[in-house]
């Protein structure tokens, strides 16, 4: 074979896509995704169709087109609704989820580099994780009333346990050399804290606020069944109530939405924020 | 610069009796040496090592440096490990001079024969000994592992400590980048006058790099023998197979396989190929 004999490009082998942790072009990742999505709506329009005419199930699945006509009649109501729910929740969960980042990060941080705060916080932190929020809800109105505060409460309640156990585990994952070669540089302990710990985690801890932060969704939905008069949640309740399912899609869809963007943000802050990690 | 190494002792507790890491080990370390500590696995020269560096607390014994006991980590006593340890959301050149921006913030005044100013120089100079003035700006995901040693090295250099303790720093290498590493780290103690204590289980490594070899045993650990290396500091790789330096290298690997007899059954071996019996009889 000549030294200039072009090679023959190797053609995708379908079968190597089956190894574990082989790469696949993006093209197919891409197909694969939009593949997915549509499966889930190929299901829907089955389901929504052929329980046309039979009324109990019709009623539950409306069809796309019903719902199309909601979301329509939801976003050119008057009041503007829909925007106002959507930034009521979304403010709940901005001041819950902030207040669980605020006291969770540094509370972490102290609880995987210190074992003395490890012994001390962590059993008990484990234990409430495993409370049922939800359940609280009595409690929580009992003590804080039915105002902004006790939903705020339980939205911090369902995210802060959480996040304070996986920031403290990305401290802990942390390599033992780092924090050595840094204590025979002539660095004392806060500096190692501050210099060496918190910058080796921090893109974990970003992780961790961005897995939590779905959580806080959830939660939101909660805490509006206590009383309210807007929000994404509540509006669900009301809808259903009312049996008007295809704005209860709506609601939704929305939420679904919602939440892709602001993984999709989380992720690529993430990347600019920590171009260096190898993650 | 003298350090001394008192009766150390490391014991472990284990979960049934007691483990001896390291057995009462003495030893005394001259300024400008290259001292190695060989051995395999589990025989405490690293134990030691860490024990010199501050970093552990020695069950019995001492250590001294110029007649001050070492309790904690002190920038007079550096370190360079095996793995990786470049803190890899600083570039190169922040790496390396880590230790002096702790001493811009206020660091004690610990590192007192050098200004500031000077040591961000230093840090500067030893990246272009090294080799890698032109990675500066690079983060550590972009480079080598060697390299990455390298990098290790200079921050470890440029705060000018007086003893450098080296934990197998070469063991993930490739052989030719560690032949390469090892032609540069003698160079650089040449240079940078620096007391050298070098941990390896390669033999070869031991005798080219060091001034004296001390050979480890394990269960207990303790040294078993103290070797002086009769070639001058100038050393070329190859040295390595000159007449002189292989009947060294023979003599401790003998005395290296007497003190460890193969973890494996020789004679079964041997037996299975005699018989062609494959085990499936």
């Amino acid at each position: 074979m000549g030294v200039n004999a072009k090679p023959t490009k190797v053609a995708l082998r379908w079968k190597s896509i089956w190894r574990l942790r082989s790469q696949i072009p993006w093209q197919v990742s891409l197909l694969l995704t939009c593949f997915s999505f549509l499966l889930v709506l190929l299901w829907y329009i089955w389901k929504s169709e052929s329980s046309v005419g039979n009324l109990s199930q019709s009623t539950f699945f409306p069809t796309v087109s019903e719902i199309v006509d909601g979301a329509v009649t939801i976003f050119t109501d008057e009041d503007k609704k829909v925007w106002i729910d959507i930034g009521t929740s979304a403010m709940r969960v901005f001041i819950g989820f902030l207040l669980a980042a605020v006291i969770a990060i540094p509370l972490g941080i102290f609880m995987g580099s210190y074992r003395i705060w490890e012994a001390f916080l962590q059993p008990i932190f484990e234990f409430i994780r495993y409370f049922p929020v939800p359940a609280l809800i009595p409690l929580l109105v009992a003590i804080y009333g039915v105002d902004e505060e006790s939903k705020i409460i339980l939205i911090f309640l369902g995210t802060f346990f959480q996040l304070i156990l996986m920031v403290a585990d990305e401290v802990r994952r942390v390599s033992e050399e780092l924090v050595k070669v840094a204590y025979t540089m002539g660095a004392n302990s806060l500096e190692v804290l501050f210099k060496v710990l918190l910058p080796s985690a921090l893109p974990g801890i970003f992780d961790a606020l961005r897995l939590c932060h779905g959580w806080a969704w959830t939660y939101v939905v909660v805490a509006e069944m206590i009383a309210t008069n807007e929000g994404l949640g509540i509006r669900i309740m009301k809808f259903a109530r009312f049996v008007q399912m295809p704005k209860v899609m709506t609601y939704l869809l929305i939420l679904g939405m919602l939440g892709l963007i602001l993984d999709l943000l989380f992720r690529s802050i993430n990347q600019k924020l920590f171009h260096w990690s190898k993650k | 610069m003298k350090l001394e190494v008192q009766n150390v002792s490391k014991i472990y507790q284990g979960r049934k009796k007691p483990i001896i890491a390291l057995d009462s080990t003495s030893l005394t370390v001259n300024a400008g040496e290259f001292i190695c500590f060989l051995g395999p696995s589990g025989c405490g020269k690293s134990t030691l090592l860490s024990i010199i560096g501050g970093l552990e607390n020695p069950t019995y014994g001492k250590v001294l440096l110029d007649m001050e006991e070492v309790s904690e980590p002190t920038p007079e006593i550096g370190m360079v490990f095996q793995k990786y340890t470049l803190f890899p959301w600083m570039t190169v050149s922040e790496n390396a001079s880590f230790g002096k921006r702790l001493y811009c913030n206020g660091a004690k005044g610990q590192l007192e024969n050098d200004r500031p100013k000077n040591l961000k120089k230093r840090a500067e100079k030893l990246l272009e000994m090294v080799g890698l003035a032109e990675f500066k700006n690079a983060y550590s995901k972009e480079l080598s592992g060697g390299m990455q040693q390298r990098v290790a090295i200079a921050r470890a250099l440029a705060n000018r400590p007086k003893v450098l303790l080296m934990d197998e720093p070469f063991g993930a290498l490739d052989s030719q980048t560690r032949e390469e590493m090892q032609e540069m780290i003698l160079l650089l103690s040449r240079v940078e006058k620096t007391t050298i204590l070098f941990v390896t289980h390669d033999v070869e490594e031991a005798v080219f790099l060091g001034d004296r070899v001390f050979v480890f045993s394990a269960r207990p650990g303790r040294i078993i023998r103290e070797e002086k290396i009769p070639f001058d500091k100038d050393r070329k790789p190859c040295l390595k197979l000159s007449t002189e330096f292989l009947d060294l290298k023979r003599s401790l690997l003998e005395e290296l396989h007497r003190c460890h007899p193969p973890s494996f059954d020789r004679e079964k071996l041997l037996a299975a190929i005699e018989k062609d019996d494959r085990g499936d009889s």
